[in-house]
């Protein structure tokens, strides 16, 4: 599978404080559409490059926290409302 | 003997010593004249331009047939007008002993009276140029045959503009091809200085020419100018020319130790915060860029700098291995929304 990405510039609404964000809000912030001739399988979405490894975020945001001042007091949602690893 | 006359000849002279810089100074036929040894086609109102001194062996390189001329001018004659470092390379073709800082004026003494097995063994080389002269004259000629130019033009083109009046008997007509030429004429007034004469259609490439086209190329496009490389006081990549050593100012980064910037990676919490002792530098580089430089000689602290709240350190694996909608995961805000678009390829 071939993805293209655009983004579009919106107005800042929001500073989280809860990192990763809940599902929904990434709603707002990110669409995606499936283009080609058939309707996606459950194959199909296990390729896409969109796939979110939670081990990595949840690493980086370790770091981030020890390491960064301004995640300092950052608390870790750790994808307590997600469920599905695609988004 | 013509050698005193002449020494008398630039003592009289309003500057009688050539202070550095300025141009070169040009010998008059006068004073080269008596003295030459072998010569090429020249008259009595070219100058002279001195080249070098040697002896017999080095004359090879500088043929007659050249513009040079070979001479056994008198030191002493000559000496006034050269560089110092000239000069010193004549003292020590004589062997006369000169200490380093000589003034120019005390130069000639060491001179005075002179004379030694070398005297009769090296010559003076000239090259022949335009006096002033000459070189007014040509100018002025040059002037005027482009006035002669413009003037038979612009005869040319009132002889068409009086023709064409007496064609025509209608007035409208007569006043537009009149404009017309009039506009023609000055235009070509004013183009024809800058229109110079070119071949066409163009010769064929030779082998100096491709060469030359080449070797520009490669100089051009080698390593040593395209490679890129860090500065250590800002992180930006800069060409390799652009960069000096780091240690080669170790001693003016003291105004780098800025402390709040820099940061000791932790991989506990339980571990203190503590900063990197020292410059605030990117460590990996061990060059610096001419514009840091150029102000941390001045002793500040250069606009770009990490340690002018720049410092980011290094990027972790942590970090560098987030695919892009789990960078969107880890950012405290949200300046972009974004449209993805997937493709599926059979």
């Amino acid at each position: 599978m071939a993805s293209h990405v655009i983004a579009f510039e919106t107005p800042i609404s929001k500073v989280y404080q809860h990192l990763p964000p809940p599902m929904e809000d990434l709603d707002e912030v990110l669409a995606i559409l499936f283009t080609g001739p058939c309707k996606p399988t459950e194959k199909d979405f296990q390729r896409t490059p969109l796939l979110v490894r939670r081990k990595q975020v949840a690493c980086a945001l370790e770091w981030l926290n020890l390491n960064h001042s301004d995640y300092a007091d950052l608390e870790k949602n750790m994808f307590g409302s997600w469920n599905k690893s695609t988004e | 003997m013509s050698a005193s006359n002449d020494l008398t000849d630039h003592c009289s002279d309003p500057k009688p010593f050539a202070y550095g810089g300025g141009w070169q100074y040009i010998f008059t036929f006068e004073t080269v004249e008596p003295h030459i040894v072998a010569r090429g086609d020249f008259n009595h109102e070219c100058g002279f331009k001195f080249v070098d001194h040697v002896d017999s062996a080095g004359l090879v390189a500088y043929p007659v047939h050249k513009n040079f001329v070979h001479t056994v001018v008198p030191l002493q004659d000559i000496l006034p007008h050269l560089s110092l470092q000239m000069g010193c390379k004549i003292a020590r073709l004589h062997h006369i002993v000169i200490g380093s800082h000589v003034a120019k004026s005390d130069f000639i003494h060491y001179f005075d009276g002179h004379n030694c097995v070398s005297c009769t063994l090296y010559s003076s080389v000239f090259q022949v140029v335009e006096s002033k002269i000459q070189k007014d004259r040509n100018r002025k000629r040059a002037v005027r045959l482009n006035l002669n130019k413009k003037a038979a033009l612009a005869d040319d083109i009132n002889k068409k503009i009086r023709k064409s009046e007496n064609m025509h008997d209608e007035k409208t007509l007569n006043i537009e091809s009149v404009n017309l030429l009039k506009s023609d004429l000055n235009k070509q007034l004013d183009l024809e200085p800058t229109i110079e004469p070119t071949e066409f259609p163009p010769t064929p490439v030779d082998n100096d020419l491709s060469h030359k086209i080449i070797s520009d190329f490669c100089a051009e496009s080698s390593p040593s100018v395209l490679n890129e490389s860090g500065c250590a006081v800002c992180g930006r990549l800069y060409p390799i020319k652009q960069l000096t050593r780091l240690k080669a100012i170790k001693n003016m980064l003291t105004v780098l130790h800025v402390s709040g910037i820099t940061r000791i990676e932790r991989s506990k919490a339980v571990q203190p915060i503590q900063e990197l002792k020292g410059p605030v530098l990117d460590y990996r580089c061990n060059q610096v860029c001419d514009d840091c430089r150029k102000n941390l000689r001045k002793g500040k602290i250069p606009r770009h700098a990490l340690a002018n709240g720049l410092w980011l350190g290094a990027v972790p694996p942590e970090l560098s291995c987030l695919s892009f909608v789990e960078r969107l995961l880890i950012v405290h805000v949200r300046i972009n929304s974004c449209l993805s678009v997937l493709h599926h390829l059979g």
